[in-house]
């Protein structure tokens, strides 16, 4: 659905974008993640239409971006991270503006946009003025905004930015109801959790390179270092001692009776770490792989200096 | 879409029209409109029927009234124009929805003609809700149809011209504040230059005779003004400035202003109201003014219709601009490369 390949954006001198390729399939939700200026907005503008990039293609629903952005526009559904209201307009006739300025034919316009409302859970506010709703409000109705014309695309940049948790959870339902709905999500954001919670793939982008992009368990296989946590019984301070001391172990954290093991290696590496365990008398209650979080593999990615051209992993 | 509908297809109007009239400020600008129109009206009646008591001059009130409300509906539209229209685009890009615009099949130009339209509208909209002050002409009689037509157009020419202007200084502004601003200073050098011009181009001749254009005396003393300067002496020579605009002066770049527009077709309505004692009667004007170019390429038109071509001119060339540089903000589809959407 979405195939960006070797995106460079420059602005002056300064490159904001650098050789940045990913591909996103059909009807998933795509996190965007990256700190602040590492290129995610300008990513989702050149997917957009609204900024044409230096060099390379994007494809977005099979259209070149930069050779046609028009026909992109057409088929994509654009949230920026702020609102962009109208002051004295009520909700409902926000909605038929830009159902108006998308052509969507005047007989179908008062359909859509009570479909929009009720999607976006704001049917009973139709006649309420924009700028006095709620910002949870205000960012449900962008984003029923975004999709008056009914695109297969949307892009969402930092849709959850501001929200209260309530209203979040509202966004992440609402975001769940649309890829349902087969509409293909990329979403950007620095908040990882919101992002960990509603997105099927990732793309990290740090200094304006995609490091890597694909599920999270395909992001995370490769990496070099695994945890591991094991609850050990007696001297639990012995047994940290004992861990720490092994070849396998990069890193080892005691909480309580809980270590925490950071491993030299894959997960493969956990035996050795057992069986030394086992040789040295240290009672062990249960082990459990510890999962990279979204949050580990992101600090771990961007603390490592990135090659020439990224890290572009396949799902 | 069928074609003629496509082309008057424009969404921006629709809103502007819509917004603009649920906010306060609109109506506070209709009241103050009308205040100034009524204050303007009885005072200029009530000066011409204290000052005469010939019967006949008395009869030149609706002349003199009516010339009146003209200068007065002409310079308010001159002051509310660049605030209506500075910040159009800016705003818009203030709010951030101008990418969304952009986002949408509303092409740029429809966005500046749109965003013109809307603020043109406003104006039609003051001078509908002013009609019933200016019927008051009409009970005293005197004026001519063709006169209040030509007020209307030099009105409305003035409204695009300046709006045109407005929507181009929006378009190159960030700020609405700044649009705003750079909207009145490019008004006011629009109104000041080109007479300016003609006053050194005067200056610059020998014989100081007003050969084209109501030149400065109209922007210091309105369209009779030209009478006070011509043949008499240059009031401020400057060396060389004949090479530059010509030996007889500039016949053509003082009438870019609006001033002349505007003080040209006052001028012609108090020349009527000077020669045609009886019109007041109802009947034609007598004697015609004689606002006239005498040489070049408008010889025989009268200053105000020279005044409305270049305004017109202007305005084109404003909106152009304007569509070129919204045109910029965004990537274009190539030509030959549309994909069947």
């Amino acid at each position: 659905m979405i195939d960006a390949r070797h995106l460079v954006r420059r602005f002056g001198t300064h490159i904001a974008l650098s050789e940045c390729s990913f591909e996103v399939d059909r009807g998933t939700i795509f996190g965007l993640v990256g700190p602040n200026g590492a290129g995610k907005t300008t990513t989702l503008r050149i997917l957009a239409g609204l900024l044409a990039p230096s060099g390379g293609t994007a494809f977005v629903d099979g259209i070149d971006v930069g050779a046609d952005p028009q026909a992109a526009r057409e088929r994509v559904g654009w949230m920026p991270d702020f609102f962009g209201v109208y002051e004295r307009m009520t909700a409902a006739e926000y909605l038929s503006f830009y159902a108006d300025c998308h052509r969507v034919p005047a007989r179908r316009v008062p359909a859509v946009v009570a479909d929009l409302l009720e999607l976006v859970n704001l049917a009973d506010r139709a006649a309420t003025p924009v700028d006095v709703l709620s910002r949870g409000m205000k960012q449900r109705l962008c984003l029923a905004r975004s999709l008056v014309h009914d695109p297969s695309v949307l892009l969402l940049d930092e849709p959850a930015s501001g929200l209260d948790p309530r209203a979040r959870v509202e966004l992440r339902e609402l975001l769940r109801e649309l890829r349902d709905m087969d509409k293909t999500i990329v979403v950007s954001s620095h908040i990882l959790p919101e992002l960990a919670e509603m997105c099927t793939s990732f793309g990290f982008i740090h200094g304006g390179r995609m490091i890597a992009s694909g599920p999270l368990e395909a992001i995370t296989g490769p990496i070099e270092r695994s945890s591991v946590r094991i609850e050990v019984g007696g001297d639990a301070a012995t047994a940290e001692r004992l861990v720490a001391s092994l070849a396998e172990v990069h890193a080892v954290r005691c909480d309580g009776q809980v270590l925490d093991i950071e491993l030299n290696g894959p997960h493969e590496t956990t035996s050795a770490v057992i069986a030394a365990m086992v040789r040295s008398d240290v009672p062990i209650r249960a082990v459990a792989p510890r999962t990279s979080s979204l949050e580990e593999v992101f600090m771990q990615m961007t603390s490592t200096d990135v090659g020439e051209h990224g890290v572009r992993l396949q799902r | 879409m069928s074609r003629p509908k496509n082309l008057f297809w424009n969404p921006i109007v629709r809103r502007e029209a819509l917004t603009r009239m649920r906010s306060a400020r609109t109506m506070l600008l209709l009241l103050g409109f009308l205040a100034i129109l009524g204050a303007v009206a009885y005072a200029a009646y009530g000066s011409q029927v204290n000052a005469n008591t010939n019967v006949f001059q008395v009869s030149r009130a609706g002349i003199t009234v009516f010339v009146a409300l003209a200068g007065t509906v002409l310079a308010l539209i001159t002051v509310v124009v660049p605030g209506l229209t500075g910040g159009a685009i800016a705003g818009e890009r203030e709010r951030q929805t101008l990418d969304l615009l952009l986002c949408t099949r509303v092409h740029p130009w429809r966005i500046v003609v749109g965003k013109l339209t809307g603020s043109l509208l406003f104006i039609l909209f003051l001078l509908v809700a002013a009609l019933p002050v200016l019927s008051v002409v009409s009970l005293l009689g005197g004026v001519q149809l063709s006169d209040i037509l030509i007020v209307i157009a030099a009105g409305s020419m003035t409204a695009l011209a300046l709006g045109a202007l407005g929507i181009l200084a929006s378009c190159v502004n960030r700020r609405a504040a700044g649009a705003t601003l750079s909207a009145y200073v490019a008004t006011f050098l629009f109104f000041a230059v080109p007479p300016l011009i003609g006053a050194i181009g005067q200056a610059s001749h020998p014989n100081g005779v007003v050969t084209g254009g109501a030149s400065f005396g109209y922007m210091t003393s309105g369209g009779g003004g030209r009478a006070l300067i011509a043949g008499g002496p240059a009031p401020f020579p400057i060396p060389g400035a004949s090479r530059i605009l010509g030996p007889s002066g500039p016949p053509v770049v003082d009438m870019l202003s609006p001033v002349v527009s505007i003080s040209g077709t006052l001028s012609t309505l108090q020349s009527q109201a000077n020669c045609a004692t009886f019109s007041g009667f109802g009947g034609p004007p007598i004697c015609t003014a004689a606002d006239q170019v005498t040489d070049g390429a408008f010889n025989g038109w009268h200053y105000w219709q020279v005044g409305l071509l270049f305004q017109g001119i202007l305005a084109l060339v404003c909106i152009a601009l304007s569509v070129l540089v919204l045109r910029g903000r965004v990537p274009r589809t190539r030509r030959g490369e549309r994909v069947a959407g």
